[in-house]
């Protein structure tokens, strides 16, 4: 556990509520997110997180941490929304890879690809705000870019920067954590 | 440093339109040009094809994230109100070390206690009521009203039920809602992206992993979309489907006269197909995949009420151009005409 991780963790032991609700709300997105790849169900998802930081905050001091406390969380809130969901049985996607053994390094990559995403959903949320709509425009509403333009009451051209912009951003998004992840591996080898 | 160069050379614009699916022909040769110089090139710009047709497709999701709220329905289910807020933020153990022994015993003992009521015992914390697989469960409410619950369901009531709301939390499942009208504390349903509002009535709502559908019995409800405040009101005889992962209502259609079954469930309109193939195997009991998972988005109104599995299928396959195949019991549907 890094230190910053380890002091958070001693301080959620010890019942330190600034602390605790600190935590939790720099990291619900996350964990939601998460949470949302199994389950689909917002309302679930937002239970099964708070399934798992109610029983850190009771549990605390009986629960052990070998790796970090980020990476515990996360494997707690896949293995209750896999359950939750062999439980309901009733999304077809989710139903899809359960068909597959959850193996380590199938955990691995969920959890991995999932930090990718919220890296990436977090440069969108940082983006201008003309440019954030722009780019919500053509990416989920899936508009041509003369149609943006002519909605706005804004130039092609303008409209081609935004989406240049926002692709580049998204872009160094990526580039940061391949780069971030390339230093772990190569710490763990 | 030395990936800046190629960084700028990069054909931004043409590679913008390109994965948009909005390119013009100087923008096209221009990529081609590009992607042909080198495999990293094209390996790159797979890369953000990629990114902007998977990664994105959850950021809805994301954005409906609310770390406040969850955080508030986290205080709620520990039962901590106001004060116990307060009392989260300052609860450490530490001073209790430079006490002396036989005090620190006693107010550590208290302290542990007092902790231990205020986070388990609190009167008035949140109520859980939840039913296993094939488990059925009556409940009855202080005010009157009742929760049939289905199997598989799960219900959470405020803890100032009846006190300053009449507010109910449908996590999962289905259940069954018998209330009162009390025109001061309207009761509420809340399923987290939308709510019920009963206007005196008799209702019931399924909440299923994609969609909550609402019938009424009796009475009338509003369907409220939490997120904008969208309405439907559904009289006594009408069903309604909120389908939560494309934000939307369906069309409003008569229910049967009674409680919801599953033949009238067979009616579909405007219904995404994932919707559809859930509801199909919940009713047939068959398993069904889609090849391509993005077939789930695509709408169809049917109504197949009455239809075998077979004939409901084959409907839905020439209505939306698939095909199905069987597969060691599973049907597998499939986009006719592949590419």
């Amino acid at each position: 556990m890094n230190p910053q991780e380890a002091s958070t963790w001693n301080c959620i032991q010890q019942k330190n509520g600034a602390v605790f609700e600190q935590y939790y709300k720099e990291n619900y997105k996350t964990f939601f997110l998460m949470a949302s790849k199994y389950l689909k169900d917002p309302l679930q998802a937002q239970e099964i997180v708070n399934d798992i930081f109610i029983k850190l905050w009771q549990d605390g001091e009986r629960i052990q941490i070998e790796s970090s406390l980020k990476s515990y969380i996360y494997r707690s809130v896949i293995n209750r929304s896999i359950n939750a969901n062999n439980k309901l049985q009733k999304d077809l996607q989710n139903q899809k890879e359960h068909s597959y053994q959850f193996e380590e390094a199938v955990v691995l990559r969920h959890i991995e690809d999932n930090e990718l995403r919220v890296r990436l959903f977090k440069a969108i949320d940082q983006l201008p705000t003309q440019c954030q709509t722009v780019f919500s425009m053509s990416r989920f509403e899936g508009l041509k870019q003369q149609e943006i333009a002519d909605k706005l009451g804004i130039s092609l051209k303008t409209v081609k920067n935004h989406i240049t912009y926002a692709l580049k951003q998204l872009n160094k998004a990526l580039g940061d954590y391949l780069f971030l992840l390339a230093i772990l591996i190569k710490k763990i080898f | 440093m030395d990936s800046q160069p190629t960084y700028d050379q990069m054909p931004w614009d043409a590679i913008a339109a390109s994965i948009q699916g909005d390119l013009s022909t100087e923008e096209e040769m221009e990529l081609q040009q590009w992607l042909s110089l080198t495999p990293v090139n094209r390996s790159r710009y797979e890369e953000l094809q990629r990114i902007w047709q998977e990664e994105l497709g959850d950021y809805t999701l994301y954005r409906q994230a609310d770390e406040r709220a969850g955080w508030q329905s986290f205080l709620d289910r520990m039962g901590i109100g106001e004060t116990g807020r307060q009392n989260l933020k300052v609860i450490r153990l530490s001073f209790l070390r430079s006490m002396k022994r036989w005090v620190s015993v006693a107010a550590l003992f208290l302290l542990v206690a007092g902790i231990g009521y205020w986070l388990w015992w609190e009167p008035g914390a949140a109520t859980v009521y939840e039913t296993a697989n094939n488990e059925q469960k009556r409940i009855s409410l202080p005010d009157g009203s009742a929760i049939s619950l289905e199997p598989v369901t799960r219900v959470r009531l405020s803890k100032d039920y009846n006190r300053t709301n009449r507010t109910v939390v449908l996590v999962e499942g289905e259940a069954f809602f018998e209330v009162p009208h009390q025109l001061q504390m309207p009761f509420t349903v809340n399923m987290g992206v939308a709510s019920v509002k009963d206007i005196g009535t008799s209702f019931t709502i399924q909440k299923m992993s994609d969609s909550i559908r609402v019938t009424v019995l009796q009475g009338r409800v509003a369907f409220i979309k939490n997120s904008t405040g969208e309405t439907r009101q559904l009289p006594a005889g009408m069903a309604l489907s909120f389908y939560t992962r494309e934000d939307r209502f369906g069309e409003i259609s008569a229910a049967n006269t009674g409680s919801e079954n599953d033949q009238n469930r067979l009616r579909f309109d405007d219904a995404p197909l994932g919707y559809v193939i859930t509801t199909l195997q919940s009713i047939y009991g068959k398993q069904i995949v889609l090849e391509d998972s993005s077939l789930a988005q695509k709408k169809i109104t049917a109504h197949l009420t009455g239809e075998s599995f077979e004939n409901a299928v084959k409907v839905i396959c020439s209505s939306l151009g698939l095909r199905c195949e069987e597969k060691n019991g599973t049907y597998i549907l499939k986009s006719a005409n592949p590419g």
